[in-house]
């Protein structure tokens, strides 16, 4: 018996049912790990619903999977106007994510220049790799054009800085993985534009993006 | 179980778990989108009619490659930002409303993207022309490139491509009356339209 179990089939069986029992868990843990976090939907483009409240009638939106795997995003402003500063700092006192400021290139810069006649008045250029989550970003690019033309208008009752203000915050919206919506906050393409809007995060937006971070 | 089966059984696991962790692993990949905030957003036709100083129903015939918008960012690693420009030429059909020199023979129509390494990355919301396809553009000046007068959409619910089974695909998503053309037929737009460049004021509907 004693030699048997030395020698025999039955240690063998043993040690082989403990390997496949090894990788039966390692292939669960892997499995696990590739479903991502519990709030799922989160990262894969879907809407993340939120309590109505007095102004957010709609909910805030993901750019489709786009996120950062960190909660501290530092923020190049290329240019140290005003409205950078009031648009980064806005992100930055509204939400659980930290936006020191750099000098140097670094997770995202942003700045405004003058494109001309281009059809935008702010641009987001995001990139990044595939991971399980979805498109991780690494680096953005948040741009403010400042032509000044016919249909750059100021909207009724605001100023050119109200709306740049609204448009660098939207476009540190999109650097942070949010869409276009409807809840009245900067994001909100139409009401930034005619200003019956904010040229701040709504509060829809930005419990979307602490509900990630 | 029996005593052959286990190390063929841990074979297969050994695949599966390799097979698991490659495809589990980031991508070296990368990936770039790119989101237009348009400078105009009308809320009607009769805005988007408004804002257009041309209304038409076209067809593409080319697409090409325009010069570069390139403006200087001396921090960044290239010392600039460089934006690609696609300019599609339509060839005009119909006007529903003309500029004051009458309905245009073609338009030479811009649409921006990100440029680099050789590659151009569109706005969701303003994706590639395609030579053949046929849309309905509210269309203004744009930028002035090369010594030609571009043309630039008002906004992407000014821009409506026309399937080859007959519907109305709208660019633009979450602007209502926009998304209320999806589907519906190009005569059924065009009604729209005509409302909308009437009641704007524009010139009425031309020939192309």
């Amino acid at each position: 018996m004693k030699l048997r179990f030395r020698d025999g089939p039955s240690r063998r069986t043993m040690f082989s049912a403990a390997l496949v029992a090894a990788l039966a868990v390692a292939n669960l843990a892997v499995a696990v790990e590739r479903r991502g976090p519990a709030s799922d939907s989160d990262f894969d483009g879907a809407t993340h619903s939120v309590t109505p409240d007095a102004k957010d009638v709609q909910s805030a939106v993901w750019w489709s999977t786009w996120h950062w795997d960190k909660s501290t995003i530092v923020v190049w402003p290329q240019s140290t106007t005003t409205e950078i500063l009031r648009a980064v700092n806005g992100w930055n006192n509204a939400t659980d994510v930290r936006h020191p400021s750099s000098t140097s290139h670094t997770d995202i810069s942003i700045w405004q220049a003058n494109y001309g006649d281009i059809g935008w008045r702010g641009l987001a250029s995001i990139s990044g790799v595939n991971d399980s989550h979805g498109k991780r970003a690494t680096h953005c690019h948040a741009r403010l054009n400042t032509y000044t033309g016919p249909g750059y208008g100021v909207p009724s009752g605001r100023t050119r800085a109200w709306i740049s203000e609204g448009v660098l915050c939207q476009e540190m919206g999109h650097c942070l993985g949010l869409h276009h919506d409807g809840t009245g906050g900067c994001m909100d393409t139409s009401r930034l534009n005619n200003g019956t809007g904010s040229n701040r995060a709504s509060s829809a937006e930005v419990r979307l993006i602490n509900s990630r971070y | 179980m029996r005593i052959r089966t286990l190390p063929v059984l841990a074979i297969g696991l050994s695949g599966l778990l390799i097979v698991q962790t490659l495809d589990s692993a980031d991508s070296s990949e990368r990936v770039v989108s790119v989101m237009v905030s348009f400078a105009e957003a009308p809320q009607s036709m009769e805005e988007a009619a408004a804002s257009a100083q041309q209304v038409v129903l076209g067809r593409v015939t080319r697409v090409r490659r325009g010069p570069d918008v390139v403006v200087p960012v001396p921090g960044e690693p290239s010392g600039e930002d460089r934006i690609s420009i696609e300019i599609a030429t339509v060839q005009v059909d119909r006007a529903y409303k003309a500029g004051q020199g009458g309905p245009p023979q073609s338009l030479e129509i811009q649409r921006p993207g990100i440029a680099g390494e050789g590659e151009s990355v569109a706005a969701e919301e303003d994706p590639p022309y395609r030579q053949g396809e046929r849309y309905v553009l509210f269309v203004k000046p744009g930028l002035r490139l090369g010594g030609q007068q571009l043309q630039r959409i008002v906004a992407p619910a000014g821009r409506y491509r026309i399937r080859n089974d007959g519907t109305v695909e709208p660019m633009a998503r979450g602007t209502p009356f926009a998304e209320a053309q999806r589907g519906r037929s190009l005569d059924q737009l065009e009604e729209a339209v005509n409302r909308g460049v009437g009641r704007s004021g524009g010139k009425g509907k031309g020939g192309g």
